[in-house]
């Protein structure tokens, strides 16, 4: 009783911290999941706007060489002059190497047959296979037939990347549709068809200059460790004119059109704690911006996001970089703090509800030890009264005068009787609860103490119209506490003298089974409700009906009676009948060891 | 006499001035084309050496120089941390006091990302630009790459080709963040030439690689300095900015045709491109009273006996900073061939055979570089005490203490070539003055 209250306060501060702490986990993660999915699609916006930009440059690009070729094809009479193209690589900044091919696949710049350069020696020999594949640049639309595959895979080994299509803005349904294969082979089946179906060819309408229906389009190829990129274009006459570009000058052009990062951080700029970097096919970092500082991805720097570029760019890639969302590190002090408010309040009323709950056991206490002393103290008058009025009883002389006193004689010392079991019961009650009521059988006759109670009630029991009719199977000796015996029986006929009036027999029958004394009351009154059985042991429990209304009594017999029962190794039970109440009571009476005295 | 006397007294000057004043407007690039060998053996097949020679006008004290658009890159990456750092804000902050409100500077700084510090302005508020300038903090890598190509977009925002558009790159650790290979630098070089800048490049320190430097510097055709010490940074600095206020003609092209079946075998120290037996080549700029040249190695068929054959023909197009006009120089390259022993060696163009040997010389260092590369410590040895030997030779017979300076330079070479610790310093040394040799660069 003494370890159950902090036990129940210490689990009513537990129970609804754990709760708050898992209300508190579940918030927490599911703001993290929905603060992870919007970041998400943030900066998959930022990325394709920066692929955007990225596209946006070779569009650019290629609007500048598309005049580059109109004026060199223009200024060289409708056909290209090598001596205007020496000069355009010689000025340009972008371009590094040009080359022409007429319908039939055969050069006509750099010159077959004229002295080539080194470097044009070198250019020619890298991009040898490049050139001798007429269907990347287009020459037989109508006809299906694919690259030669060798040239073109994709994902597995970046030696062999080469990829062919026009950009990405641009793809537009044009007047006329040409397929563009060359990149086909590089995608999985089934996707593959979808994209072949996407790569229409932009038709560029260039009346005035031969390139009516021209085609063009970006080749990006790898090699020498690096990606190359080639712009084309073909004249309705099929001579098909290709810039190959500066490679170092893209990438630079490239990382011109990206923003800078500042010199000091800035909470307020954009990409304050994040890092956007350009990876190349090999994986190599091109560039970084943004504003992350040193060291705050730590060991574990994988990215948030990875964006692949679009062609030409295709095998290049964004990673965006931030410490992810560790934000919430903040949330889970205060959630932490939150808890700890509330422990520490719950706490404060947990102990506050128990000096209370003491103070009152304190008062509770004081009044047990109240009653009991006054029981004691009541004990002793009542002794002596008992004495007597037992001795005025034997000395009043047996006549008529006298049968009168006798008859109040004999009232007192019923009724000084009943006080005395009260006494008792309190006593016995209070002993039960602090623990120290003790059994001492000893050997006797059951039969013989139930008899002595009989006796005692049977006057009363005749005022109130009962009979007990006793029957016992057996009268072997036993060891039993005859007091802990005459004490439930006392509680039972008082119980039935109270309840059951005017019901005629009570009947006890008494027998012994395998160490066991059973002695089953019986009574012919109105019984208890089978939903009261169990309540009926409560202390302090009165069953309310009509029938109890106007009873006095304590409310602790019948549990009082159990207890002792149950101290002496037995019970007492409530069964089942057909009428009136019938309590079993059992009480382990061990046979006394033979020879035994008492 | 009294006509006499006053054409003496008044128009004798007069005629000075004007010739002076037209002197001033026709003032352009001097080219001087010459042979090591102008008189050769006849009938006999043979090499020899073309020195084609441009130095600049002179710049005078009094008119107003030629406006500057500069972009300085400084590495700030975490090795540069402590002096480095700090000498180079201060040589870059000194070097800015010698600019005016009509030059342009911009200063971006590189670490693993690229900021640009000061965005491409006038310089009129300098103490601004100080502070902007002392505020960079060394941390990070090196995006090299980056901050180049940033530092050229800031040129372009004022680029202009009557302007000295120059990046002035400080390095001082290996590019370890984009490209990062000497080839890449060298295209990027290549394509800023063509824009009309040009990448000054000086590493500092023993870390910064050396080939990539060269590349980037040679391509677009800047100056390259290896600076050991942070407190050279300053005078390097001002060196720079001195060439770069000096520059009197810009976007130089050279062709080169040979005649007479003459046939180009190689140009010495320069990037040139060969097609047949023409040659181009370009120089972005042309600094005051500096001397420029390219040495071209000829084989020349044989020849009978002759006088003032032409070997080649040279043809120079500029941009005059001055005047702002296009300007073409045109010249022969003449040669004798001769039976006499005596005649040929007396024709014998020290001055340009000296030049020529040195380039050669040069040429030989490079490969002595590349051998010790690929690990073959010996074979480098042999190159460079061959050299000593040829510039021994050489420099006897053409009386030249420059030849014999550069012969003990290569025998020093072959000693401190073997030290494995000490290679790292030697290797950015020689790299540094070959590269000077190839550019003639002025310091």
């Amino acid at each position: 009783m003494k370890t159950r209250t902090p036990i129940l306060l210490a689990s009513l501060i537990i129970v609804p911290l754990i709760l708050l702490a898992w209300f508190g986990v579940r918030l927490q993660s599911n703001q993290q999941e929905l603060l992870k999915l919007q970041l998400g699609a943030l900066i998959e916006a930022q990325l394709s706007d920066v692929n955007a930009q990225m596209v946006q440059h070779f569009a650019r690009l290629q609007n500048a060489l598309d005049q580059q070729i109109d004026d060199l094809y223009r200024s060289g009479n409708f056909t290209f002059h090598s001596q205007a193209i020496d000069l355009l690589i010689k000025q340009s900044p972008q371009i590094a190497r040009v080359f022409v091919i007429n319908a039939e696949g055969k050069r006509l710049y750099p010159m077959p047959d004229s002295e080539l350069t080194v470097d044009e020696q070198r250019f020619l020999a890298q991009t040898r296979e490049l050139l001798a594949t007429p269907n990347l640049f287009n020459y037989k639309p109508k006809d299906p037939t694919l690259v030669t595959p060798s040239l073109v895979t994709q994902s597995a080994a970046p030696e062999q990347y080469l990829r062919s299509e026009p950009l990405v803005a641009q793809k537009t349904i044009p007047p006329q549709k040409i397929m563009l294969r060359a990149p086909a082979a590089s995608y999985s089946a089934d996707i593959a068809q979808a994209d072949i179906a996407e790569e229409q060819m932009v038709v560029a309408e260039r009346s005035q200059t031969g390139f009516d229906t021209a085609a063009s389009g970006w080749i990006a190829w790898y090699a020498d460790t690096r990606l190359h990129h080639i712009y084309w274009r073909r004249n309705n006459a099929g001579t098909v004119i290709g810039f190959a570009l500066n490679g170092a000058r893209l990438t630079a052009d490239l990382i011109t059109n990206l923003p800078t990062s500042l010199t000091q951080v800035q909470t307020d700029a954009p990409l304050h704690n994040a890092e956007i970097r350009l990876i190349n096919s090999g994986g190599e970092q091109i560039y970084a911006w943004g504003q992350l500082a040193e060291g705050v991805l730590g060991d574990n720097n994988k990215p948030l996001k990875i964006f692949p570029l679009s062609h030409p760019l295709g095998s290049w890639r964004l990673e965006y970089f931030a410490p992810g969302l560790s934000a919430p590190g903040a949330n889970w002090i205060s959630m932490a703090l939150l808890i700890a408010i509330t422990m520490l309040g719950l706490s404060v009323i947990a102990w506050l509800i128990y000096r209370e709950y003491q103070r009152d056991m304190r008062l509770a206490q004081q009044r047990v030890n109240f009653v009991n002393q006054v029981s004691h103290e009541l004990k002793t008058p009542l002794t002596n009264v008992r004495m007597y009025a037992e001795m005025l009883e034997q000395s009043l002389p047996d006549d008529p005068e006298a049968e009168r006193a006798q008859r109040y004689v004999g009232v007192i010392s019923n009724e000084s009787q009943r006080l005395s079991r009260l006494i008792e019961n309190v006593l016995s009650f209070s002993r039960l609860g602090r623990g120290n009521h003790t059994i001492t059988p000893i050997r006797g006759i059951v039969a013989d103490c139930v008899e002595t109670v009989i006796e005692n009630f049977a006057p009363m029991l005749l005022q109130r119209g009962l009979k007990v009719a006793f029957t016992a199977e057996d009268r072997t000796p036993v060891l039993i506490d005859c007091g802990a015996l005459e004490q439930i029986l006392n509680n039972l006929l008082s119980n039935c003298e109270k309840y059951a009036a005017n019901s005629g027999d009570i009947r006890i029958h008494s027998w012994i089974d395998a160490g066991m004394t059973y002695l089953r009351v019986t009574d012919n009154g109105p019984g208890i409700p089978k939903a009261d059985w169990h309540k009926v042991f409560t202390p302090f429990y009165r069953c309310s009906n009509q029938l109890t209304d106007g009873v006095t009594g304590t409310g602790i017999g019948l549990g009082l009676a159990r207890e002792i029962a149950r101290s002496h190794g037995g019970d007492l039970v409530i069964e089942a009948s057909d009428q009136g109440a019938s309590f079993l009571i059992s009480l382990r009476t061990d046979i006394p060891p033979q020879g035994a005295q008492q | 006499m009294n006509i006499q006397s006053v054409t003496r007294r008044v128009l004798l000057p007069l005629l000075a001035v004007v010739m002076g004043l037209s002197s001033v407007q026709a003032r352009e690039i001097n080219l001087t084309t010459s042979l090591a060998t102008p008189v050769m053996s006849a009938d006999q097949r043979q090499n020899t050496f073309i020195k084609i020679s441009l130095e600049g006008f002179k710049q005078e004290h009094s008119e107003k120089r030629i406006p500057a658009n500069i972009a300085i890159v400084l590495d700030k990456s975490g090795s540069m941390q402590g002096e480095k750092i700090q000498q180079a804000r201060e040589a870059a902050v000194m070097a800015i006091q010698r600019l005016n409100e009509n030059d342009i500077v911009s200063v971006v700084s590189y670490d693993s990302r690229v900021q640009v510090v000061v965005p491409a302005t006038r310089v009129s508020d300098k103490h601004q630009i100080a502070r902007a300038i002392r505020n960079i903090h060394a941390n990070g890598n090196t995006a090299l790459f980056a901050g180049v190509s940033k530092g050229a977009q800031e040129l372009r925002k004022f680029l202009d080709l009557n302007n000295v558009n120059r990046v002035i790159l400080l390095s001082d650790g290996l590019a370890n963040v984009g490209p990062s290979t000497p080839n890449e630098l060298g295209q990027l070089g290549l394509s800023l030439a063509k824009e009309g800048m040009s990448v000054t490049t000086i590493g500092l320190g023993l870390g910064y690689n050396e080939d990539l430097m060269t590349q980037l510097a040679g391509y677009s055709d800047g100056n390259h300095a290896f600076v050991e010490n942070a407190e050279d940074l300053a005078r390097i600095f001002q060196y720079e900015f001195g060439d770069v206020l000096s520059v009197v003609a810009q976007g130089v092209n050279i062709e080169i045709h040979c005649k007479n079946g003459v046939r180009p075998v190689r140009i010495l120290g320069r990037e040139a491109e060969i097609r047949g037996n023409r040659i181009t080549t370009r120089m972005n700029q042309l600094y005051s009273e500096q001397e420029k040249f390219i040495i071209l190695e000829v084989e020349i068929p044989a020849q009978s006996e002759a006088q003032n054959l032409e070997v080649a023909d040279v043809g120079v197009s500029y941009t005059n900073l001055y005047s702002k006009q296009a300007q073409s120089l045109r010249n022969r390259v003449l040669a004798s061939f001769s039976q006499s022993e005596k005649q040929i060696q007396e024709a014998v163009d020290v001055e340009t055979y000296e030049a020529a040997a040195e380039q050669v010389a040069n040429e030989e260092s490079r490969r002595a570089i590349k051998l010790r590369d690929q690990g073959d410590i010996e074979a480098a040895k042999s190159v460079l005490k061959q050299n000593a030997i040829y510039l021994d030779n050489l420099g006897q017979s053409l009386a030249s203490p420059k030849l014999l300076e550069q012969k003990a330079e290569a025998l020093q070479d072959a000693e401190e070539l073997e030290s494995e610790q000490g290679w790292n310093r030697k290797r950015k040394e020689l790299k540094e003055r070959q590269y000077k040799r190839a550019t003639q660069q002025s310091y």
